[in-house]
């Protein structure tokens, strides 16, 4: 009776507080996407321009971790099988934060191109299945500013 | 070449299914596959159970049989009333019953593995004559001869093990512990057909013993006052054991059908036995 108590805490916090910090985030994601758009990213290995413009390596990363609410339900999902939908939205703000800081890095150095972005991640605990979930999403590519 | 980079739309990478939604289907989902997986291992349980063999279940109960308490003088009494019992009861060839008697206040019988029999000082206390004594230690008996006792804990062991797996399976041993807790309930008690099973071997033996079955109506009126007191009246749905007039009912059909007499002289306890009798009236 305990645990079942301790487990619906734990699951109600994890849901509250987690869709609350979804929530801000992705507002903060969306206007800082609007305001950092003169700074363009391209998958392209070769520049745009023709003139000669010093290169850079630019890298964004961000470190993310499920909460409680979310492991539940993908521990449920993982005996039927189908789409993760707790981790997408996850996923997807780590990927958008981690341009919007590679961005931001290319920005101080002046530039307004980043080419050959490319993305990688890593799993913080790594195989051991009984360990937290977390991941690494980084962005990086090479910026290009204009002599 | 004009390069451009435009504003994605949103929703592409990120489903739009409520997080709850999902979670209570899912949830949902679990509860109904594992009600479908417990009721196919408890009925398979019970099917099986009487393919082990009684030696096996002895086996078993050897590992906690240092539980019970040293007999004392009420033992010999009542493993000799037992004894006649199990003569009446016609058991399987090489299934002894072993009773036990405990020193407590509590108003109880039960069987378990391995033929043993345990009997609390309240419950004898209880016994207006030696007639009823004997229908509650024949219908533990029953449960040990019909093998509710071995299939009860098949039941547990199969939801106790697929549980595990479960639980290994999906990395989450907080569901699996929460499935667990819900088999665990299922375990522990004997259901309503069993226990109705057991009344009516019982009841046979008891009309084989004395001639007629004087007494065994008397058993269930007396847990009737005492169950009354107790939790008070919950509907006979949610009840492991049959309403204790529904057995009052089926011991008058029953004995009619077979034309056992329901009175007939009764046999005191004998006077060591009442003087426990005055102890617990205490």
């Amino acid at each position: 009776m305990t645990d079942l108590i301790i487990f619906l805490a734990l699951l109600a916090t994890g849901y509250t507080v987690g869709r609350i910090a979804e929530r801000r985030h992705y507002r903060s994601i969306l206007a800082r996407e609007k305001e950092m758009a003169n700074v363009m990213v391209f998958t392209n290995r070769f520049p745009p321009m023709t003139q000669q413009a010093s290169q850079a390596l630019v890298t964004g990363s961000v470190v993310i971790s499920e909460d409680y609410f979310k492991r539940v339900v993908s521990g449920l999902q993982s005996l039927f099988g189908g789409r993760l939908r707790a981790y997408e939205s996850l996923l997807d703000r780590a990927r958008r934060e981690a341009v919007l800081r590679m961005k931001q890095e290319a920005r101080g150095k002046g530039a307004k191109i980043i080419i050959n972005v490319k993305f990688q991640t890593f799993s913080i605990p790594g195989r051991n299945p009984n360990s937290f979930g977390a991941v690494e999403v980084m962005a990086y590519g090479t910026a290009l500013t204009q002599r | 070449m004009e390069y451009r980079n435009p504003q994605p739309p949103e929703g592409i990478n990120v489903s739009q299914t409520h997080p709850l939604l999902d979670f209570m289907r899912l949830l949902g989902g679990l509860l109904v596959i594992a009600a479908i997986v417990f009721v196919a291992l408890a009925l398979l349980a019970d099917r099986l159970a009487k393919y082990i063999p009684f030696e096996k279940e002895v086996e078993i109960s050897s590992r906690f049989e240092a539980g019970f308490p040293a007999p004392g003088p009420i033992n010999a009494y009542l493993q000799e009333l037992t004894d006649r019992v199990v003569a009446a009861q016609e058991l399987p060839a090489g299934m002894r019953i072993r009773i036990h008697y405990i020193d407590s206040p509590t108003v109880n019988a039960f069987a378990t593995l391995g033929g043993n029999v345990v009997v609390f000082r309240g419950l004898i206390g209880k016994m207006p004559s030696e007639n009823a004594l004997a229908m509650v230690i024949s219908h533990e008996i029953a449960h040990v001869k019909l093998r509710h006792p071995i299939s009860t804990f098949g039941r547990g062991l199969a939801i106790g093990i697929v549980v595990a797996m479960v639980s290994a399976g999906s990395g989450s041993d907080i569901v699996g512990r929460t499935l667990g807790n819900a088999g665990l309930l299922t375990a522990l008690t004997f259901s309503r057909s069993q226990e109705s099973a057991a009344d009516a071997d019982a009841l046979r033996s008891l009309a084989r013993m004395y001639g007629h079955v004087a007494g065994a109506a008397e058993v269930f009126k007396l847990l009737q006052e005492e169950s009354t007191r107790g939790i008070g009246n919950l509907p006979a749905i949610l009840r492991t054991h049959p309403l204790d007039q529904d057995r009052i009912d089926a011991i008058g059909r029953n004995a009619a059908a077979n034309g056992w007499p329901l009175q007939g002289p009764t046999h005191p306890l004998p006077e060591e036995i009442r003087r426990l009798a005055e102890k617990s009236r205490e």
